[in-house]
């Protein structure tokens, strides 16, 4: 078969077609692993990467404080952490989350009131920057753009409330959190069909629902709480949506199916999610993506565990196509930069179809 | 079926003021403190537990109990004269340092209290030497250490040896916990337990408690 672009392979492989190899992505980079690789710069840290994906970001605020603040000189190195992509992050952001020293540690919202204040405006062209991003589109053409955020209505929700008045309030006041969602999930539609309107050629929508072993929630509530909101953001992107979460969501795979939904990341081994097993049951209608082990096996420096590692997953889920190759969750600042670099190199080698 | 049997249902099925209600009946029918703690309230909480680790209920039916159980604690406390309410132990609890989660902490805090242990939580971002001086006050039989993040996994891994090194060995045992936290890291780490999940850390806790014994 002939060489692919990157954009060709991913196309195909989101449309069921054979590529000419498994395609590669991530989900997120962390800004510590971003000044460890590619010196501070994205742009470079994705070119040694060679990823098949670049994403469209959507930019949030901490009080006033950006996203990617992380990346900014004028945050101090202390105050950002290792935790995650939100170095510098320190108070309650728009969406009512708090946050200290970067790391999520609670949500605010209450009431009404507090639904109306938290439910941000969308302010379209502030957060997508659409000259800069049809700019970049434009410079790589041969790359697949998709719009890579953390921002899916029912963490939202639920990271807004904070995880133990979430419970109490999904159960002694469901209509609270009904309303709630719907309003994240009508902010995620925008940013969603405004991102395809830029350019994007698929959504990779964050969302956790789910952590080691278990969902937050019964697969039965989540069926009925989720599905309508997420078909509403299928139907209004117009272009395929990949949803990402973290941990053992082998049970919401139908619900994953009924939403309409291109495919799946995390797929989280340490989970519990197999890999084998989900490609068996669904390979044939969810594009799987992910399942390389970040949280062990690519934060050592045995290469040749990454290479097990890449060639288990490629065995599993290459057959027939609809895979695509990524870590387990992201390229967090524990990653060890050769294991990375390894895995990706790796799957190059040896995915082809 | 027994006030006490009402009492149970009420706060495995989460219904806080019912478990008031039955509280105060169970009171009246002059059943004793610690028998309604027992009985009605610390075994709900333990098929709670059961039921949370087999996947049948989840996280907010689980809130829900824990809820329940500490309201009616707060009602019971009066009547437990001084300080003779009867743990079946003491644990400290604690997220390790340079991690700033909490969230699974508090639920394993929430299922030992629930079950009759008492609990010393340190809160998160806790240095080895903050869970040593715990220990070294509170003499408990076990030390709970919390970890959401892979890179504070080096800090588990240290603060266990250190513990070690400190004497801390029969005298009180070492569960570890968290997203990623995996029985090889805890057998490699040298901890006594690892503990997949907060319904399942007390069966966990109360084996590694008769090994000690024993």
């Amino acid at each position: 078969m002939s060489k692919m672009t990157s954009k060709e392979r991913v196309l195909a492989t989101l449309q069921g077609k054979i590529p000419d190899r498994v395609p590669i992505l991530t989900f997120g980079i962390d800004p510590k692993f971003i000044k460890k690789l590619g010196g501070g710069s994205l742009q470079k840290t994705l070119e040694v990467l060679g990823l098949d994906v670049y994403p469209i970001y959507c930019q949030n605020w901490c009080q006033g404080v950006p996203m990617s603040a992380a990346l900014s000189t004028e945050v101090a190195e202390e105050m950002q952490t290792s935790g995650g992509t939100f170095g510098g992050w320190d108070g309650i952001d728009e969406f009512g989350r708090i946050w200290r020293r970067g790391s999520y540690v609670g949500g605010v919202v209450r009431t009404d009131k507090d639904i109306e204040r938290y439910v941000p405006n969308v302010k379209l062209e502030e957060r997508m920057d659409p000259v800069r991003t049809r700019s970049i589109i434009n410079k790589h053409q041969n790359k697949a753009f998709s719009l890579t955020t953390h921002t899916g209505p029912f963490g939202l929700t639920m990271e807004s409330i904070g995880l133990e008045e979430f419970s109490y309030i999904y159960v002694d006041n469901r209509t609270f959190i009904e309303k709630l969602l719907w309003e994240r999930t009508k902010w995620f539609a925008e940013i969603a069909a405004y991102s395809t309107e830029l350019g994007a050629d698929f959504i990779l929508m964050g969302d956790d629902v789910a952590f080691k072993g278990r969902t937050f929630i019964s697969p039965n509530d989540f069926e009925q709480l989720m599905v309508p909101c997420y078909r509403y953001i299928v139907t209004r992107a117009g272009i395929p949506v990949i949803w990402h979460s973290d941990g053992y969501i082998t049970p919401l795979l139908n619900a994953a199916l009924e939403s309409g939904f291109a495919g799946v990341h995390s797929l989280e081994p340490t989970a519990g999610v197999d890999l084998g097993e989900v490609k068996k049951n669904y390979g044939d209608r969810l594009v799987l993506v992910g399942n390389v082990d970040c949280g062990e096996i690519l934060c050592q420096s045995d290469l040749e565990k990454v290479r097990q590692e890449v060639r288990r997953c490629i065995h599993q889920a290459k057959e027939g196509g609809r895979y695509i190759l990524s870590d387990s969750n992201s390229i967090h600042a524990g990653c060890h930069p050769k294991a990375v670099v390894e895995m990706f190199r790796y799957a190059r080698e040896i995915g082809g179809y | 079926m027994s006030t006490l049997e009402q009492l149970y249902q009420s706060v495995l099925r989460g219904k806080t003021l019912e478990t008031k209600e039955y509280i105060q009946k169970a009171l009246e029918e002059n059943i004793l403190p610690q028998e309604i703690i027992s009985k009605g309230m610390n075994s709900a909480m333990e098929e709670v537990g059961l039921l949370f680790s087999r996947n049948e209920i989840f996280i907010p039916e689980m809130m829900v109990a824990a809820r329940a159980m500490k309201a009616g604690i707060e009602i019971l406390e009066p009547y437990i004269v001084g300080n003779s309410r009867e743990y079946e132990g003491k644990i400290v609890l604690g997220t390790i340092k340079d991690d700033l989660h909490d969230v699974g902490k508090n639920l394993v805090a929430m299922m030992f209290k629930g079950t009759g242990f008492e609990v010393v939580d340190l809160g998160v971002d806790v240095p080895k030497e903050k869970f040593l001086e715990s220990i070294q006050q509170e003499s408990p039989k076990l030390v709970g250490i919390s970890a959401l993040l892979t890179t504070v996994l080096p800090n588990v891994v240290e603060a266990i040896d250190f513990l070690r090194r400190s004497g801390v060995n029969e005298s009180c045992k070492i569960l570890v916990g968290g997203a990623p936290v995996t029985p090889e890291f805890a057998r490699d780490a040298k901890a006594d337990g690892y503990a997949p999940d907060a319904g399942s850390a007390i069966q966990i806790a109360r084996r590694v408690i008769e090994e000690r014994v024993e």
